[in-house]
């Protein structure tokens, strides 16, 4: 300890003036926004080269008329490149569209939406699908509704920055012996405000991860998860659930008119989680 | 009857009649307020539902060739909705009952209306032979009635054979067929002697796809060709719509009006109107195309004309209405479809679109079909009227055809004043329901193109908040924050207690100078060895005497030791130490050697005063 205090001591004695406190401000704050900020880079990085490629392929492959191969190579865009992006998403709800999968165009087009919410084709599209196959749009809360106006993980990034960026800017005057100066108070309120503003979408979020797509037609809703169940009814393609819990291949779902029941893993997609299929 | 019997016979019927007035008095106004449709109701005829049920069974015809087809008919006097037949029928081998048309009649008897219920099978046996429907039972009113047993003679193929009983055939027109689409169907009830059938009601369309137009049937009396021979037959048309793609089945049934005086059974000489009905007729119905669907189509399927549309007036004032009659005409759907909605506008208002009920050449399938539309100028700079999107879908074509409503030239004139005018208030509800349909057309819904770029990344679809390095990572500002608190309490615990600082200062300063004691030591530098130690002694001294570490003399280093220190080897060295470093200061020269004999008793000195430091 008494080793650990001389350490502390010899570098703040070393150190006094003010310029050298700016320094270690600037330090401060670059270690950590920095990685927030290579970690957003980074996203990028993992989409590159042969996946360019590949997306280029399958809009020509659509283009041609070819939709199997189109939607099978926006497939294979997402299970190699490992970072699903919102325009390959878009082009293989397209794609599956096209091909006559009502579920999983949908699915392809809920995901983009989750990932790039304002993108109003995507918006458009989900419009079109649901009219032309007479489905309902799911039922969102207002603090889900909130969570749709930025990406999904836009927000938990914003209500990190603005916690601690908030916090940041009370506790760095005081311990720097710098004057608690307005505009600085002014910053943390705000930081703050936006992080409360971040607290309910954040839980709509967190509800509508629980949110899938019924990948089959005809998907038999079961009242027990058996197989030799009894059949409550049977869903369409495209219709979307909330999973409230799971057990073994079954999901328990429930539908945005109250019915609820156990519908095989296989035949649902979570919007905003990974499926065994992906 | 003698005098008194007559006296009180007069005042029983005086008073007979005194209380017949008073009941009129009471009982004829109170009649007298009844609406007309309780009194309709009240002089309609009871139903008969206590009469015991009969019922009968029969083959109709009851002989026919092998591979023909009878009608096995069961007629009871009971409720349709009453009547349940048993799950299974027992049907005798080699014969095959398909389900037919089920109906109901109700005939009048006296005061009542007797509900006569039939329920058709199509009985085929493919081979000759004797058939005996026996006796079963089923259900009516909640009680086991009895069906008695019926035979059927089938006989060996004999050429053509004519017709044995009345028929039913249905003709459907040549092309493909839509949903939604309305389908003039021809049904046909074949008279088997030419002048047995007196007519036929009750028409009606069995099947879940379909619906048909009630208001549509037309009757008429026609010669037709059955199985190469002509015959008489009642023909009736009716609309017929698909509401469900795919293949799709449904059969004709009618009630047969029928002379008993010349033909069949004879259970009523007065009425014989027994249920007759078609084989069942499979369509497979198209549905319309997704893509290329117009904005002005609103259900029209058929094929239409557009009349040139008439405007009310050519030259109108902003602010006045002028109204535009269309008239479509064709083949189709023409009384079904819905009325084209116009396109909102800054420049108009308009409202929603009438259709003209007076229109006497409005008819069921073909003829024509006029609306009107009010519009109201909102500028003088308008030229013509707007135009009206209106798209039908032609089953010949199998396209969609555009028969948008042309622009109409019309001149505006300025309004009284040469003030704009501003949208009537009269009718906000209409206006915002043209505004919002029209909004709701414009917005129809349309597949997008492809994105041109892969769009935005991430890593994962799950949510970040959900990912364990999301958490981990909050460690990091949490962790700066609170160092930088621990650093700044213990920066301010410092500022309270100086002597620390000095103690901390006074430490890393004799190790310094101690150091390059030792060095001067090795190299036997005598002032080097006097500089060094006198740095030394001053440095570990100065915390005890709150003083600068080089403004202490060699009193004030004497004054940190004990007084026998002071007065012993220790002090003695200390002293000669400052000595020698005094001479040297003034003469520069110096005993090395007797100097450098001092380290010792120094080195004792001063790792005794560096345990006041610690």
């Amino acid at each position: 300890m008494n080793t650990f205090l001389h350490f502390i001591n010899t570098i703040m004695f070393r150190r006094m003036d003010l310029e050298h406190r700016q320094c270690r401000l600037g330090a401060f704050l670059a270690s950590v926004f920095l990685p927030v900020f290579f970690l957003c880079g980074h996203e990028n990085c993992l989409w590159a080269g042969t996946s360019e490629t590949l997306f280029q392929e399958g809009n020509q492959a659509y283009v041609n008329g070819d939709y199997q191969a189109a939607a099978q190579t926006f497939r294979t865009i997402l299970s190699h490149a490992n970072a699903p992006a919102s325009g390959v998403l878009h082009n293989l709800g397209n794609a599956e569209w096209k091909c006559g999968r009502t579920g999983p165009a949908i699915l392809a087009w809920e995901r983009a939406n989750w990932l790039e919410p304002f993108n109003a084709n995507t918006i458009v599209n989900l419009r079109f699908a649901r009219k032309t196959a007479h489905l309902e749009a799911p039922n969102l809360t207002w603090y889900e509704i909130c969570s749709t106006w930025l990406p999904s993980r836009t927000w938990a990034w914003l209500a990190m920055l603005s916690f601690w960026g908030g916090l940041a800017m009370i506790m760095l005057p005081g311990n720097l012996r710098k004057r608690r100066a307005d505009w600085l108070q002014g910053v943390a309120a705000a930081a703050f405000a936006v992080f409360f503003i971040c607290i309910p979408a954040l839980a709509g979020i967190q509800t509508r991860s629980s949110l899938g797509v019924v990948l089959s037609d005809q998907t038999a809703l079961r009242l027990t998860p058996t197989q030799d169940a009894q059949l409550l009814t049977h869903l369409a393609a495209g219709e979307m659930a909330r999973v409230e819990m799971t057990r073994g291949k079954y999901l328990y779902i429930r539908m945005g008119n109250d019915s609820a029941g156990w519908v095989e893993r296989v035949q649902f997609g979570f919007v905003g989680r990974k499926n065994p299929g992906d | 009857m003698d005098a008194t019997g007559k006296y009180f016979m007069s005042k029983a019927i005086k008073l007979l009649g005194v209380w017949a007035c008073l009941f009129l008095g009471l009982v004829v106004p109170a009649q007298s307020n009844l609406d007309t449709l309780s009194t309709l109701m009240l002089q309609q005829p009871s139903i008969d539902v206590e009469t015991p049920v009969v019922v009968e069974a029969q083959f109709d015809p009851p002989s026919i060739p092998a591979g023909a087809s009878a009608t096995f008919r069961i007629t009871l006097n009971a409720m349709n909705e009453s009547v349940q037949l048993p799950s299974t029928l027992p049907i005798p081998p080699g014969l095959d009952l398909i389900p037919g048309g089920r109906g109901q009649l109700f005939l009048p008897d006296g005061k009542k209306l007797i509900p006569r219920t039939t329920i058709n099978f199509r009985a085929i046996a493919k081979n000759p032979g004797n058939y005996t429907m026996p006796a079963f039972s089923l259900t009516a009113y909640g009680k086991s009635v009895v069906v008695p047993q019926a035979r059927l003679t089938v006989t060996a193929v004999n050429g053509a054979a004519g017709l044995a009983s009345p028929t039913v055939i249905v003709e459907l027109p040549r092309g493909e067929f839509y949903t939604g689409q309305a389908i003039p169907v021809k049904v046909l009830l074949l008279d088997p002697t030419n002048n047995s059938v007196q007519g036929m009601t009750q028409l009606q369309i069995q099947g879940d796809a379909f619906i048909m137009d009630p208001t549509s049937v037309r009757q008429r009396r026609d010669i037709t060709t059955y199985n190469g021979h002509s015959c008489i037959a009642m023909v009736a048309e009716v609309l017929v719509t698909p509401i469900r793609h795919g293949k799709n089945q449904f059969l004709a049934q009618v009630n047969a009006i029928i002379n008993p005086a010349l033909f069949g059974p004879n259970p009523n000489p007065s009425l014989y109107m027994p249920l007759v009905d078609s084989a069942p007729v499979t369509l497979d119905v198209l549905p319309l195309p997704k893509s290329g669907e117009p904005t002005g189509f609103t259900g029209a399927i058929g094929h239409f004309q557009l009349e040139p549309p008439k405007l009310s007036s050519t030259e109108v004032r902003a602010g006045d209405p002028v109204t535009l009659t269309v008239t479509v005409k064709g083949e189709g759907n023409i009384s079904k479809f819905g009325l084209p909605r116009p396109v909102s506008t800054s420049a108009w208002q308009i409202f929603p679109p009438t259709a003209d009920a007076q229109s006497p050449n409005v008819l069921p399938f073909s003829g024509t079909r006029s609306f009107t539309y009010t519009l109201i100028p909102l500028s003088d700079r308008l030229r013509a009227t707007p135009a009206i999107p209106f798209a039908f879908f032609d089953p010949g074509k199998k396209d969609f055809v555009d028969m948008t409503i042309p622009p109409m030239p019309l001149k505006v004139n300025p309004a009284p004043g040469g003030v704009q005018p501003q949208t009537v208030d009269l009718a906000p509800s209409l206006m915002e329901s043209v505004s919002e349909s029209n909004n709701d057309e414009a917005r129809q819904p349309v597949m997008t193109g492809l994105a041109e770029t892969p769009g935005w990344k991430a890593w994962s679809y799950a949510p970040v908040q959900q990912r364990s390095w999301f958490i981990a990572l909050q460690i990091l500002p949490a962790g700066l924050l609170a160092g930088l608190w621990f650093w700044n309490r213990h920066r301010q615990y410092l500022a309270l207690h100086p002597e620390l600082v000095r103690k901390y200062q006074a430490q890393r300063a004799f190790k310094t100078h101690l150091r390059a004691l030792k060095k001067s030591v090795a190299r036997q530098d005598g002032n080097g060895f006097v500089q060094s130690a006198i740095a030394c002694l001053q440095a570990v001294c100065a915390p005890s005497l709150a003083a600068n570490p080089n403004a202490l003399v060699c009193e004030d280093v004497l004054s940190a030791l004990s007084v026998e220190d002071r007065m012993g080897a220790y002090g003695t060295a200390i002293r000669k130490l400052f000595a020698a470093a005094d001479s040297g200061y003034f003469s520069h020269q110096s005993d090395t050697v007797a100097i450098l004999s001092l380290w010792p008793e120094l080195e004792k000195t001063l790792s005794m005063l560096q345990q006041k430091l610690l």
